[in-house]
């Protein structure tokens, strides 16, 4: 196998799946990037068994063929290349990858490509399209909330959810102490064709957050089988599901809330910095006491000391004193992105619940704590 | 500025402590000479002694077989750390309760600072008089206690008022109260203070305020304005609030030692429920869960385990230490051990605020308020008045 790239292209390449490529050595190969050439391209793939990636680059191919090598190293060098510079790739005798850039050249152990696992298998069919704007939106607004608490596998990932007769997918995630919630309309799309209900493992969900943010360009999407496909032009991302029930979210979701209060984001976002600053380091907590037309955030460090901050807020319900883990907060509030902010709630044990003034469809849920 | 009001103090002192608790597991001994300490022919020395005993001289800290010889009448009985700590607990619940400011000086003897609590309790005295018969009510145990304006004088009143009474000095009647005491009296004033002391010929207090401050700091320094002090009744000592308990528990030493698997789970089921209670009264979580164990070859072990996060729920701590306890039960001799002692503790204290569950919350909730009624009937009517079935066998063999 013979291919020569720009150092631009194999970078690319190489910076997506390097998230992916397995750390813990568990099998050694998983390290190794899988590198095939045919045709007028080269295909680039990683994977952990869990989350598989596999793109398409553009290439002069000399001879076609395919080899594994290490995936960190590969992208440690062609990073250190010298800019616009084409680089030639061979493999030599005993799974050996010869790599030349003008005068620079390196060899590299490789692995044969016949020991790779290959991706997980998804099923490329009825994929549907969605904007990357949306998508990134929906998970930006949720992916804070996902647990990361092992012995809570079923809230290691974002539920997904479609109401095809609304028209909308829904992203939920949760990690039993709060809880986010986005709902959007997917225009034109037939919701019809993903399985109901499921739950995409965080790994997965970094991974897709990340081929979102590359650039507009629209995306395809797919449910099916216990696997989740995210297709974009020349790359596909496949990843497990995770194969256990999500909690029924809607249970958990306030009905009737007694008090709402409206407060302009970012000043009460620097506000919950500032007092946060004092928050014992064990429990973050913080105070908030609502009553006679103002907010009042504290908090209390008995190592440290404290802090208190007064808002003028437009409240007339009962005077509260609730307690909140300021992460929590400040991480729903701080994942909106409008002008104000609705904090609805009912009493200092029952669960707070936040949404951007003029979008009630992105809900961000806090329970409190005691005090 | 406004002259601050005069202070209140109680010094109270449970009296005969260990005796008393342990009249209350035995009531035979009730009116006996009794001294705990142990094997009357052993090497051990005298825990605590009733009144009746201390009437042939035995006293706290003197050999075991001295006691005998002085007292060969005298019921000699085990010390049971684990019944005094927890008959202190119950009382000091008490104090706390009543008292804004207490201050534990020692497992049966604290002082409380009744200041500014007149208009709630009315005259001292009277507050006193029912604060001891409600610890006798609920605990069957007899204190004695002294009232006035600072340490020194309530802590010599109370000594005084022993054993079963109070007693009270006025503010302004320091000097004429304390004058014709023995310097000894005053607690600091040892065996050489006081041959030193003699020896100027001073014995009583009121030969101390006689001699007059300039005098004394003279021939004593700084130690000679103390003593000149303490004949005045001046002491500005605060009573300063005990610290939050380290850890909270429970234990029980068995009549017979037993192997009976299902008694002993069912006996730290009741131990770690009590232990649970008594963390929620003092508005504490615990973080780790211990038990301890001791077969009937006195070797004592004991296991701990960390929870997820800290937690006052008996759904949380008592099966925790229900595994502990199989676990230990197993290690010893495969479950054929016999077990003297057995005990469940909770540490890792704190008073942090605690996150709720979300999934959980309304069954949490729910949880919670029963917890509270439970605890409420407890309080009121003992702790043996609402238990899981899994307790019943407990009470009934015990």
């Amino acid at each position: 196998m013979e291919f020569r790239i720009t150092r631009s292209e194999l970078l690319r390449a190489l910076t997506r799946i390097q998230a992916i490529v397995e750390k813990r050595n568990t099998m050694p190969i998983l390290a190794n990037a899988l590198i095939e050439a045919e045709g007028d391209k080269v295909f680039i793939s990683a994977t952990d068994l869990d989350v598989g990636i596999r793109g398409a680059y553009g290439a002069t191919v000399v001879g076609k063929g395919s080899i594994t090598v290490s995936a960190r190293k590969l992208y440690e060098i062609t990073r250190e290349l010298p800019e616009d510079e084409t680089v030639t790739f061979r493999t030599e005798e005993n799974d050996r990858v010869g790599i030349s850039c003008g005068k620079i050249d390196y060899k590299l152990v490789g692995l044969p490509p016949e020991e790779y696992p290959g991706l997980p298998k998804g099923e490329e069919k009825n994929l549907v399209e969605v904007q990357a704007s949306t998508l990134r939106d929906m998970i930006s607004k949720t992916l804070y909330a996902v647990s990361t608490d092992e012995t809570r596998y079923n809230l290691n990932g974002l539920y997904v959810e479609t109401d095809a007769e609304k028209g909308v997918m829904k992203l939920v995630a949760t990690d039993g102490h709060r809880l986010a919630l986005v709902t959007r309309k997917v225009e034109g799309v037939d919701l019809t064709k993903f399985d109901q209900g499921v739950v995409v493992p965080k790994k997965g969900i970094l991974e897709v957050k990340r081929l979102l943010e590359e650039d507009d360009e629209p995306v395809k999407i797919g449910f099916r089988k216990g696997h989740a496909v995210v297709k974009k032009k020349d790359v596909l991302l496949v990843t497990r599901l995770i194969d256990a029930a999500f909690p029924d979210y809607n249970q958990v979701l306030p009905k009737e809330l007694k008090f709402t209060l409206k407060v302009e984001r970012e000043p009460l976002l620097a506000s919950l910095r500032r007092v946060s600053v004092l928050s014992s380091d064990k429990s973050r907590s913080l105070r908030m006491e609502l009553g006679g037309g103002r907010l009042v955030i504290s908090s209390t460090n008995p190592d440290v000391g404290e802090a208190r901050e007064e808002i003028a807020v437009d409240y007339d319900g009962d005077a509260l004193s609730i307690g909140f883990n300021a992460r929590y907060l400040l991480d729903a509030i701080g994942a909106f992105d409008e002008k104000d902010v609705h904090l609805s709630f009912n009493d200092e044990l029952s669960p707070m619940k936040l949404h951007p003034a003029a979008d009630e469809d992105a809900v961000a849920v806090v329970m409190p704590m005691r005090i | 500025m406004a002259e601050p009001a005069a202070r209140v103090i109680v010094h109270i002192d449970m009296d005969a402590f260990f005796v008393e608790v342990e009249r209350l597991h035995d009531p035979a001994l009730r009116g006996k000479p009794v001294v705990v300490g142990g094997d009357p022919d052993g090497r051990g020395v005298v825990a605590a002694s009733s009144y009746e005993a201390r009437k042939f001289g035995v006293h706290s800290a003197m050999p075991l077989r001295t006691a005998k010889r002085l007292c060969p009448q005298a019921v000699f009985v085990q010390h049971h750390r684990g019944r005094y700590s927890e008959a202190s607990e119950e009382v000091f619940d008490i104090l706390e309760v009543f008292a804004p400011v207490v201050q534990p000086v020692s497992i049966d003897e604290a002082y409380l600072d009744l200041t500014g609590t007149e208009r709630l309790y009315g005259a001292p005295d009277a507050a006193v008089t029912e604060l001891r018969a409600h610890i006798r009510r609920k605990t069957g145990l007899p204190s004695s206690a002294g009232i006035g304006g600072s340490k020194l004088v309530t802590k010599i009143a109370s000594g005084l008022a022993k054993p079963d009474g109070q007693r009270r000095v006025r503010v302004g009647d320091e000097r004429a109260f304390l004058a014709p005491l023995a310097i000894s009296i005053i607690p600091g004033v040892g065996k050489v203070g006081e041959r030193r002391l003699r020896e100027g010929g001073v014995r009583t207090i009121g030969d101390l305020d006689r001699l007059g401050r300039p005098r004394l700091e003279a021939w004593l320094g700084e130690s000679g304005v103390w003593l000149w002090e303490c004949s005045q009744g001046i002491d500005e000592r605060e009573v300063q609030p005990g610290g939050d308990p380290k850890s909270i528990g429970r234990e029980t030493t068995f009549w017979e030692d037993t192997g009976d698997a299902e008694f002993l789970e069912s006996t730290l089921h009741h131990l770690a429920e009590r232990a649970a209670s008594r963390l929620r009264r003092h508005g504490m979580r615990a973080r780790t869960v211990n038990v301890k164990f001791r077969t009937s070859d006195f070797r004592t072990s004991t296991r701990a385990r960390t929870l997820k996060a800290p937690s006052w729920r008996d759904a949380d701590l008592i099966p925790a230490a229900l595994e502990l306890f199989r676990q230990l039960f197993h290690d010893e001799r495969g479950g054929r051990a016999k077990v003297r002692l057995l005990g469940a503790y909770f540490s890792g204290l704190s008073r942090e605020a605690a996150q709720m569950d979300l999934l959980e919350g309304e069954r949490e909730r729910r949880e919670e308020n029963l917890i509270r009624s439970v605890d409420a009937i407890r309080d009121r009517f003992g702790d043996g008045a609402i238990v899981v079935g899994k307790v019943i066998r407990y009470l009934e063999e015990e």
